[in-house]
């Protein structure tokens, strides 16, 4: 079961899809099915479509990113399969939070890899950090 | 650097370059401000006029450096792209929205085709759909229909008759030939009491609910409901038995000599009539069940068909009821579109056009009149001429504010928009 707070987290990242230009209805498509598969109901993110302003929040601190990209690695592994489509959210979102293009595909693998291994947040950073 | 730590490496940020020059830049077009001023003033003798017509030409000229300088028409648009930027965000937010909903009508369309396809086929090929019936269930049953209404009239009439004679009949010779059937059986009911009326009238209907039970129990195949079926056989028989052994007593009374045994079941079991009866009423009663039981199921067949029909109905009003709420839900996103369109235009041509900015002015405007005052206190020692000019000079630089409407100081911009 996926965590209320993976859920709220599912929805910051679906709003950051928002701020993408080539944002359209296939990727919004893509997002609906993976919210339905990780619990989020359509009903919450067709609340959130629907409201009004919303600033896009993408943190600041490199920790934070890490920790925020690998929620979403964990949340691709929550039905243990990693989809192409999965995978090219996890890069967009990883471009997004402004780690360089060139490592995009080394850095999502890490990730994944990690999170297929439960490997706790603390533990990674710290991996990091080494 | 660790391995790991390059991949996690960011983008570097350009750095903010705090320009120095501009700065520089800024100091020293105040002091040409400023002197100028001055100068004008002191050519000019301070004329009130002619710092009218200053005024206005540092205006203009300042109004044309404005709209060139890119990079303070790039800083002062900077808010108004912002915005821009949010509202195209909300902007693609509700057309995803309305791609969505619009894509979740068509595809209630097509449902709805398919279940109406689903109606009208079903009854072509009822197995494609999990139906298992019979290819003429209608026929089967109006055929079953008109054989079960007359074995059920005939029920009515013989257990009618046989429950009178068995219960309430008085026998004498003369009656003997209808001492199975009688005509007036129900007449004779009446006559003799409403309530032996209404029991008459009504005891051929425990047999045929009996039936009925059979049929019910029969829906269900398993052994408790054999032992249920068979239990009600055997007391439609035993109940039958009584109703020819009753009838069979009676005619034996009136039949018997002095010479004659005492009626018992084994003088009964001998007899015709006793056994006549039971054929006339029990293996009718069987019959009766199975036409019933038979034409029952053909009509399970077609009201299986007709279910299923009802079921695609009431999904097609389903969907309908979805397409409506749906609809509902598109034009306030529409119209919101369109609004938001029409502010995203609006800053467009704003962005487009150029932004004058009040402050920057006023602050060269200040340089030059505190250097026009200045060269007027510098030349004039005459006291009260320099009053007068002073004064009428604050008069135009108030009037030349209040023209250009940048006596307001809450707004520090003022717009210039494209017009198409």
């Amino acid at each position: 079961m996926i965590s209320t707070e993976l859920k709220s987290h599912f929805l910051r990242l679906y709003l950051m899809a928002f701020s993408d230009d080539n944002f359209d209805v296939l990727e919004m498509q893509m997002l609906y099915k993976f919210a339905e598969e990780r619990g989020v109901n359509k009903e919450q993110l067709n609340t959130i479509l629907l409201q009004p302003s919303h600033e896009t929040f993408i943190p600041e601190d490199l920790d934070k990113k890490i920790e925020y990209l690998y929620d979403l690695a964990i949340m691709i592994w929550a039905d243990n399969i990693v989809t192409d489509d999965e995978k090219t959210a996890l890069k967009k979102y990883a471009l997004k939070f402004g780690f360089l293009e060139e490592n995009i595909g080394e850095l999502t693998q890490f990730l994944l890899k990690h999170a297929k291994n439960n490997l706790p947040k603390e533990d990674l950073i710290k991996l990091i950090n080494e | 650097m660790s391995p790991l730590k390059k991949i996690f490496a960011l983008k570097n940020k350009e750095p903010q370059k705090i320009d120095t020059d501009q700065k520089e830049d800024i100091k020293k077009i105040k002091l040409t401000f400023f002197e100028s001023g001055y100068g004008s003033s002191k050519q000019a003798e301070g004329n009130d006029i002619v710092f009218k017509a200053c005024l206005e030409d540092v205006y203009m000229d300042y109004k044309g450096k404005c709209r060139e300088d890119e990079n303070l028409q790039k800083e002062l648009k900077s808010p108004y792209v912002e915005e821009k930027g949010k509202h195209e965000t909300e902007l693609k937010k509700r057309k995803t929205a309305l791609g969505l909903l619009e894509e979740s009508i068509s595809n209630l369309e097509e449902k709805i085709v398919l279940f109406k396809n689903d109606m009208v086929e079903v009854k072509r090929e009822p197995e494609k759909y999990g139906l298992e019936v019979d290819k003429k269930p209608k026929a089967q049953f109006y055929l079953g229909l008109t054989v079960l209404i007359p074995i059920t009239f005939y029920l009515l009439v013989f257990y009618m008759s046989a429950s009178f004679s068995a219960f309430f009949k008085n026998f004498d010779s003369e009656e003997l030939t209808s001492a199975i059937f009688d005509g007036n059986a129900l007449k004779k009911a009446i006559d003799g009491g409403w309530l032996e009326g209404i029991f008459i009238a009504t005891i051929p209907f425990a047999f045929m609910g009996l039936g009925y039970l059979v049929h019910m129990f029969q829906k269900h195949k398993d052994w408790i409901s054999y032992i249920k079926i068979t239990i009600l056989f055997i007391v439609t028989f035993i109940f039958d038995a009584i109703l020819a052994y009753q009838i069979e007593k009676k005619i034996y009374e009136i039949q018997k000599t002095p010479d004659s045994l005492p009626f018992d079941i084994g003088i009964a079991f001998s007899s015709v009539e006793f056994w006549g009866i039971i054929f006339a009423g029990f293996i009718v009663y069987i019959i009766w069940g199975l036409v019933f039981d038979f034409i029952m199921k053909e009509y399970d067949n077609f009201d299986k068909i007709k279910s299923f029909i009802r079921t695609k109905r009431e999904d097609v009003e389903n969907c309908e009821i979805n397409i409506s709420k749906i609809i509902q839900k598109l034009n306030p996103i529409k119209e919101e579109i369109s609004g938001i369109e029409g502010k995203i235009n609006d800053l467009q041509r704003t962005i487009d056009g150029f932004v004058f900015s009040n402050k920057h002015y006023l602050t060269y405007h200040s340089e030059y009149v505190k250097g026009w005052f200045l060269a007027i206190t510098d030349n004039f020692e005459a006291l009260k001429r320099r009053d007068e000019l002073l004064s009428k000079c604050v008069e135009i630089e108030k009037s030349h504010l209040i023209k250009h409407h940048i006596n307001n100081e809450d707004y520090e911009g003022r717009l210039y928009k494209l017009i198409n």
